[in-house]
Formats: C-alpha cells, structure tokens, sequence
C-alpha cells in the first residue's frame, strides 16, 4: 500500500535520518522526501511530507511506536489515503475496439485509475497487446475485485483475452 | 511384491527400465498390451525384455501370448499391485477405467499416472478401494516426480491446505519460457517442441489447458473434498498468447506462465503474469506448485512434472509405499 504522511522535526542535521530509519527498519519503501521550507515554523521545525510504500497497516503501526518513541512529532493528517496498484495484461484487437474506451470504462468506476500503459502493436491485422498498471484506494471494499470484475466486463463484450497477475 | 504392467508405452518401460537398474525388489509377472500379454509366475525376466522390446511393441515380443488378454490376467490375480498406464482418455476415461473398476473389485492395490479414471471417477474409485481395503494410488497423475498427493498426505500431516496453485504443465512451461527468451510465435514454438517430443502431435490437451484442468480437478477432489468434474474448471489455454505479450511483461518484471488454482472456492487454470522472483517463476518443462497451510504456513515445491523416468519413479513411489 502506498500511503502520504507530514512529519515534524527540528531542521538540523541528522533529523531526517531519524525520520527515515524507522521507516526501513520495518521493510518499508521511500517514494518521496519533500522538504516544505516555506513553512518553517517559528521553533525551527520544518514539516517533511513522506509518501511511502508498505506492505500493510501493521508496519505503518510499528512506524508510528518507533515515532512516539523517539519523539518524532507526526502532524495531524485530515485524511490517511491507501493505494494500491494492481498490473493487468489484455491480448485482442485493443486499439480497434477503442482503447480509450476501454481506460475510460476503468476509470469511471471512480477508486482507481489507470496510471501506466505500455503497449504493443505489430502490424495492423494482428492482434495487439498492453499492460496496464492500475492504482486503486485500497479503503474502499474489495476495490481489487470489482476493477478486475469491470476488465473482464469489458474484455468479454470487445473478445479480449485479459491476463491477471497470480 | 507381484506387479503386473498395463500398458507398455514410455513410463511402463521406463519402470521396467529403473526396477532392473536400481535392483528394486519387485517382481513384474505380467505386462499387457492392446492384443498380448507377457506372463512369467516366477517374474519375467527383464533382462531379456528390455534387450528384445527396444524398438517393438510389447506384442511383438516373442514370449507374448496373444490368447491372454489385460482382463485374462486381472480375473487370474497373479499381482498384488496393478499398474494402470494406459494412455489418458479425458472423456471416456477407457480402457483404464474398466481395468481399474475390475483390479479393486478381485482385491489388488491399483497405481496408476493415467489421469482419466481419477478425473471422471473419483469418488466411485476411491470408495471401491476402501470398501476392497486396497489401495488406489495416483501420484504420477499430477506433477509427475515432483512430491504432491504424497507429500500432503504424508509429510504435511496434520495441516489443512487452504488453497493450491501452480505450473502442473511442462509442454506450456517449455513453450511460453522459449516465448519469452526468443521472441518467436506461438506455433512455432510448438513445432519444435513436438520435434523434439515435448508436445505430443495432438497438442490440444496442453495447450488448451486441458490436462492442467485434469490435474486441478484430481488435487479439488483429494484435498477439498469438491466432487468436481471438467465442466467446473474455467479454462483458458495459452494458444493467444503472443510473443509480445511476453516481451511486455518481460519489461514489467513478469513472466506469463499456465497456472492452475484450487481452493474451496476456486477451480481455475489461465495464463497469468508472475513476478520474475517469485517462486512458481520457473523455466523449461519444470513445474512447481505453491500450497497455503493453516500450520506450515507457506510451501513451493519444483520439479519435473513429466518424462520418462521422472513419471516411473513416481510411480515406483508409490508401489514401495504400498510394500512398506
């Protein structure tokens, strides 16, 4: 799961280590390390905005202890978002039976989007491929099973073969 | 112990081929072909058979016996294990259906890697032999040498798998892995792997997932209890996958591969992208299988699911644990 959170450490050297090593500690993936130094605050604490990739809310939990412990202030965050990303393949005539249609029909469904595409098409009679990555908020219930639903929905009315990841 | 072997083709003869090599204390007293049978009471003498059956069929030996019949010898009781390993019939299930029915009805132990029977009969089979107080015995039928049936029922005692999936085809493996490494097309691909005997003439069964759907639906009625048919696997087989697919995936970190997947809920076999890391990722005519336990947690066995000696030895597996 990939999530975004704010901390607040003092803006002096060895603070960010501080912020990350639990963060690894627990097997967890940086993405992002934004400094926002137009809001340093008076105490010479500077708010650092994280996005992280984790395998699960148990590692956040352990991340969170390791901050309480260590005194690491963690901003109050209005909303804690979750996404996930899942890859999808698809064999058939994609670009013929409208492509954009196709990412359109998967975007609609409103928790998830198509973030990636790689495609490939050899020569025009044959059949093309793609591969999509697809990120999706993982708060919202079976997210997973309703995107992969809605592809074989699609799949079936334009007879394209769609590939899951196992 | 007394074996007698119906069937004579590739794994009868690689089982004759390993008993008379390793030395393995059996006894082959009968063989039986489509329109002859070898006997010897005493134990034929391989030896001699295996020098003078190399490019011939079992009738064409000069001690076969065309007045007995593989029936002949099932109403005489002369083995204590029958092996069946008559060529799979995925929707009649014969001769080896009728064979096996008659061998556990006269109270002998049948082992067999012709998937047919298990498929079409299972529980009917399975209830013949515990109601005879013999065994039916099918290791070879799935994943060939590699340890399933057995190692579930034996070695993981005790957990409760809760799901199963995996490569259980080696001719898909073997053609999707030279896919992926070459870049060439499907049939072609397909070609030379019935060249070099990898896929039979007939390919159908494997590349339309048929035998894998065989094999899903033996391991749904020995671990979960399904009472599952054909008709309850979704099957998709690999005859659209393209070599550009395969590139695709390849450059998102994936391969494409045959899996089969059973749980109480589940019964399924389709190409799917697999992480290049993951364990089931393997190449060649390899197969591996991935089983979820509530007590071991997590376990991937691999190995190779067909050939010759790799088929025989699991069927002499299972002959010694009759023995043992």
């Amino acid at each position: 799961m990939r999530l975004s959170i704010e901390v607040m450490p003092k803006d002096v050297p060895g603070e960010l280590i501080r912020i990350l090593t639990p963060i690894t500690d627990v097997g967890g993936n940086i993405i992002t390390v934004i400094h926002k130094r137009d809001e340093l605050s008076v105490k010479g604490m500077l708010p650092v905005h994280l996005t992280l990739e984790l395998e699960n809310k148990k590692q956040f939990e352990r991340i969170l202890e390791r901050y309480k412990n260590d005194n690491i202030s963690l901003l109050k965050i209005d909303e804690l978002r979750c996404f996930d990303e899942i890859t999808v393949g698809i064999i058939g005539h994609i670009v013929r039976t409208d492509l954009s249609d196709t990412i359109d029909s998967i975007d609609s469904l409103g928790f998830c989007k198509v973030t990636d595409l790689q495609i490939d098409m050899p020569e025009k009679k044959m059949e093309s491929c793609a591969i999509f990555r697809i990120e999706l908020d993982n708060s919202v219930n079976d997210a997973h099973a309703h995107i992969i639903s809605r592809i074989k929905q699609i799949c079936m009315k334009k007879d394209i073969q769609i590939v899951e990841v196992a | 112990m007394k074996i007698c072997i119906i069937g004579f083709g590739t794994v009868g003869r690689g089982i004759v081929e390993l008993i008379h090599r390793k030395n393995i204390d059996l006894d082959v007293v009968a063989i039986c072909g489509r329109n002859a049978c070898v006997y010897d009471k005493n134990g034929i003498n391989l030896t001699h058979l295996i020098k003078h059956t190399k490019d011939i069929p079992i009738e064409k030996y000069s001690k076969a016996d065309k007045n007995l019949d593989t029936m002949k010898i099932i109403d005489m009781k002369c083995a204590d294990v029958y092996l069946e390993l008559t060529p799979t019939d995925i929707e009649h299930a014969e001769p080896g259906y009728s064979f096996i029915k008659k061998i556990l009805s006269t109270g002998s132990h049948v082992v067999t890697s012709n998937k047919g029977p298990s498929v079409l009969h299972y529980n009917e089979l399975k209830s013949m032999a515990e109601k005879n107080n013999v065994e039916f015995l099918y290791e070879a039928t799935v994943g060939g040498s590699m340890p399933v049936l057995n190692l579930a029922r034996e070695t993981l005692r005790g957990n409760k798998i809760q799901s199963i999936r995996g490569i259980l085809n080696g001719t898909t493996n073997y053609i999707l892995t030279r896919m992926a490494a070459e870049g060439a097309p499907f049939q072609q691909i397909l070609k030379e792997a019935q060249e070099l005997g990898i896929a039979e003439k007939d390919p159908t069964y494997d590349v339309d997932g048929i035998d894998a759907a065989a094999k899903a639906v033996i391991l749904a009625n020995e671990f979960f209890s399904r009472n599952s048919t054909m008709k309850d696997v979704d099957i998709t087989g690999i005859t659209k996958i393209t070599p550009e697919f395969v590139s695709l995936a390849k450059k998102s970190g994936f391969k494409v591969k045959l899996i089969v997947e059973v749980s109480e809920k589940k019964l399924k076999v389709a190409p799917r992208l697999i992480k290049k890391n993951h364990p089931l990722a393997v190449d060649g005519t390899l197969n591996a299988l991935n089983l979820k336990l509530d007590m071991a947690n997590e376990m991937t066995v691999v190995g190779y699911g067909a050939g010759k000696y790799e088929t025989a030895a699991a069927v002499i597996s299972d002959i010694l644990s009759i023995k043992n």
